[in-house]
């Protein structure tokens, strides 16, 4: 393969590398785009709740003596199909309200206890688990300590499947991109290589093709004229050569004579 | 000097990149075209539920408020109330109250139209609440993602540009200049002998014309040369000889032709593809760049204070990989292929098992293995190479690691996320290893760390304290946490501008022109920590800091082998800096600055006093 070709063959397989990553670019974007209206519908939920359990708080009862939080909750998850569940739990992580009646009084998973670790300086936190999003944030009393976290689980299942149709778009119209950016850029990328060593095809020619009439091409090369000029050269000495040797071989036809006498 | 045809080279080499960046931003808008058609309804339903959420929400606590008795024109600060709820929810654009005949109460703008929500009191409707849904697909996640897509196709163009320059330069350049010396002698009665060059192509088709060209002449040469063979073996006396040398002597030129094996050829081999592969790699490492410094704040670390987080790995890499650097260095021949080799399995795996890595200790680790092994990598791969070369070489080298690496880096984690891009990363540097193996390298031991003069140290040191500080602590753990695409493109911006004035600036550049790189460095790192989060302050920051580094690299006399020590030593300096200024309250990047324009100006006086000790 020539250096023109292995180039021309990169600059397709990086052409393929960008079409692909623009995919994939795409597809992240818009999979997010997804995530992010569902978690701004939670947060704005979260926040709600949140708001209404704290003023409970701020009256001074405590959080598992907020019974109507119980029916917030139920609330909250029957009024948007994408959340499985919410929970309130205590700062050490024991379930007092819960959609799934029978986890109360039931502690948080590891993962929940982690991602609660690493919560955000706004005070959400975030864990995916099972194939499901949860997120939470901490109830505040009016000194801004905490009394209790709210979790909303949402389903994964609304963006698993707005992925996958996202894929199951993208990839026909990724095979249909590739094979003509592909063509295009070999084709331009032929071209202009071609021209960079025009000159050089050019000189080959002159080398050892046809002697163009009138001893110039039609086209003024420096390297091909120099090509041209070499090979006139090189004709001239050779025949120079042929004729010292004619003269050499003469010395020997004269001896022989000589020698014969 | 510069050739006459590097003007067309470079704008032969434009339009190859111009047709790879086009190519790919018309694949990638016909995409996002196809993405957003299918993605429109699901988004459209999730915003829907969004507004239908709020709406009901916000239609109960205004139900609630009218239910005490307050008077629908009497309800007070609903533009508070209002404006929270649109800063709140992304979902929704715009909200209105109505009574219950049409008459508009509040609004948040003129003439909203959406879904309409009944406010109720004990079942009669007192008001209409109207939601106006934002549209999904405008707004600035869909400019961002064209904006991806715009630096993914410029990106992707510039490494097309640069790929085909290098072939025209580095290629075709160096075939014409040896074809036409080779010509020339040949019009002087020298015939000097070509490289072979298999493999087809203008430059083979050339040299085989050349060879061809002569070939008359060689078969004339050959019939002289046994005529005076002939000749030789009769004469007895002597005699014949004395007449056969004056004939012969005008042609003595092409006589040589006749033991070309023996003929010192017109050109000198250099074997590169290692040199190469050692870019291809440095760059493919680089693209972790706009990753490592947040992913470790987030794994977070007891055992040291919050501003040390972004530092600590920065700092392990410098030291694992000058330790590596320096023990694979001074390997012969038969060990190098390996080393390079296992250095790159090393650095691919450590990369991708970040992917699965939690705790930050363990990450610590893995960039330490990763450094370790690109450093091995990097010493058994380099070569050692000439002044006049260095240059371009240096700007190639340039924009793989702060140009190409970041960007690519950067939009592969806006594309699937940091840790995935870690794996990624990790998989590529992995699928380089086995072209270790068989890429041709420079022959001969190369030589160990060597210990260089202080003035050519030392501003290595302050190049390296420059980009520890702001690439690759300050940007990623700053402006470009969990933005990596903003990381990316700064990082871009600095190195294109650091591209561009190494290869414009002289090689032998006077004090000068070091003192003005210094002083642009600095100035770039004073303006970024002042930049407070302003883009337009911050890019020129980037470009002024570039073009500084830029410089202090082009007027850098220091080989490979004296430059890791100082370059490891100024970037972890550079990275604990920033670290010191958290803990002094400084602004970030001060401390570096004043550290990097201390080692110039020493580097730039201990080399004034040694000059004129020498004079």
């Amino acid at each position: 393969m020539s250096p023109r070709s292995k180039t021309v063959f990169a600059l397709s397989l990086l052409t393929v590398a960008g079409v692909v990553l623009a995919a994939i670019l795409v597809l992240g974007a818009l999979d997010r785009l997804r995530v992010r209206a569902a978690e701004a519908n939670t947060d704005f939920v979260l926040t709600q709740l949140g708001n209404s359990i704290e003023s409970s708080v701020s009256l001074g009862l405590p959080l598992p003596d907020i019974r109507i939080t119980q029916d917030l909750i139920e609330r909250t998850r029957t009024g948007d199909p994408d959340i499985l569940a919410v929970e309130v739990f205590t700062p050490n992580g024991i379930s007092v309200f819960n959609t799934d009646r029978g986890s109360v009084g039931e502690p948080i998973t590891d993962a929940w206890q982690e991602a609660l670790r690493r919560r955000d300086a706004s005070g959400h936190w975030r864990v995916e688990e099972f194939g499901s999003i949860v997120v939470g944030e901490a109830i505040r009393n009016d000194f801004g300590e905490t009394v209790g976290e709210i979790a909303i689980t949402l389903s994964g299942t609304a963006r698993e499947s707005h992925a996958e149709a996202l894929v199951a778009t993208l990839l026909p119209w990724l095979g249909l991109i590739v094979a003509p950016a592909v063509a295009v850029v070999a084709l331009a990328a032929f071209g202009l290589l071609g021209f960079a060593s025009r000159d050089l095809r050019e000189a080959a020619q002159r080398l050892t093709g046809p002697v163009p009439a009138g001893g110039r091409g039609s086209v003024s090369l420096g390297l091909a004229d120099t090509a041209l000029a070499m090979r006139g050269h090189v004709a001239t000495r050779a025949e120079r050569v042929l004729e010292v040797a004619a003269s050499v071989r003469s010395l020997d036809e004269d001896e022989k004579p000589d020698a014969a006498a | 000097m510069r050739r006459p045809e590097t003007v067309r080279d470079i704008l032969l080499a434009a339009l190859a990149g111009l047709a790879v960046a086009l190519t790919v931003a018309v694949g990638g808008i016909l995409m996002l075209q196809a993405g957003s058609r299918e993605s429109l309804p699901t988004l459209n339903q999730a915003t829907q539920t969004g507004v239908e959420t709020v709406g009901r929400t916000v239609s109960d606590q205004l139900g609630r408020a009218l239910g005490y008795g307050i008077p629908l024109d009497s309800l007070y600060g609903l533009d508070t109330f209002f404006g929270n709820i649109i800063d709140g929810s992304p979902n929704v654009a715009a909200l209105a109250l109505r009574d219950p005949a049409g008459a508009v109460v509040y609004e948040t703008r003129p003439d909203v139209q959406g879904t309409d929500f009944a406010v109720t009191v004990d079942g009669n409707e007192r008001a209409v609440l109207v939601l106006a849904a934002a549209p999904p697909l405008l707004g600035p996640a869909i400019d961002r993602l064209r904006i991806a897509l715009a630096a993914n196709a410029a990106v992707f163009g510039l490494i097309g540009a640069v790929l085909v320059f290098l072939l025209l330069t580095r290629h075709y350049a160096v075939a014409r200049d040896r074809l036409e010396g080779a010509m020339r002698a040949a019009m002087d009665d020298r015939y000097p002998a070509l490289p072979p060059h298999s493999g087809g192509g203008s430059v083979a088709a050339a040299y085989a014309a050349y060879d061809r060209c002569l070939e008359a002449l060689r078969a004339a040469a050959r019939t002289l040369d046994d005529a005076v063979a002939t000749v030789r073996a009769i004469d007895f006396d002597g005699s014949l000889a004395k007449r056969v040398t004056p004939l012969i002597a005008p042609v003595s030129g092409p006589l040589a032709l006749t033991g070309t094996e023996d003929s010192e050829p017109a050109w000198q081999e250099r074997r590169t593809g290692a040199v190469w592969l050692a870019v291809i790699a440095a760059g493919t490492y680089a693209m972790t760049l706009p990753f490592v410094a947040n992913f470790a704040i987030d794994r977070q670390w007891a055992y040291a204070s919050q501003v040390w987080w972004p530092v600590y790995p920065v700092i392990v890499e410098c030291i694992a990989a000058m330790l590596a650097f320096a023990l694979v260095r001074p390997l012969n021949d038969i060990g190098r292929p390996f080393a390079a080799a296992l250095g790159l399995i090393a650095t691919g795996f450590a990369t991708a098992a970040v992917y699965w890595t939690r705790d930050y200790t363990t990450f610590l680790e893995l960039r330490g293995l990763a450094a370790a092994g690109f450093g091995a990598a990097a010493a058994a791969l380099a070569g050692r190479r000439s002044a006049a070369e260095r240059a371009p070489f240096l700007a190639v080298l340039l924009v793989a690691v702060l140009v190409a690496g970041p960007l690519v880096g950067a939009l592969l984690g806006e594309a699937v996320g940091r840790r995935t891009g870690f794996l990624v990363i990790g998989a590529l540097i992995l699928a380089l290893a086995p072209l270790a193996l068989i890429v041709r390298r420079s022959q001969g031991a190369a030589s160990g760390t060597a210990v260089a003069p202080p003035w050519r140290v030392l501003p290595v040191a302050a190049m390296g304290t420059a980009v520890g500080a702001t690439l690759l602590v300050w940007l990623p753990a700053g402006p470009g946490y969990e933005n990596y695409l903003l990381c990316g493109l700064m990082v871009a911006a600095a190195g294109l501008a650091a591209g561009l004035i190494a290869s414009l600036a002289s090689a032998t550049g006077p004090v000068r022109s070091r003192l003005l790189a210094a002083v642009l460095t600095a100035a770039g790192m004073i303006a970024l920590s002042f930049s407070d989060g302003s883009l337009a302050i911050g890019l020129s920051g980037v470009i002024v800091f570039g073009a500084g580094i830029g410089g202090l690299a082009a007027t850098t006399h220091t080989r490979l082998d004296e430059a890791v020590a100082p370059l490891g030593v100024g970037v972890a300096a550079g990275a604990g800096s920033v670290g010191l200024a958290g803990l002094t309250a400084l602004p970030p990047l001060v401390p570096g600055a004043v550290l990097a324009m201390a080692l110039a100006l020493a580097g730039i006086l201990v080399s004034a006093r040694t000059t004129r000790t020498a004079g």
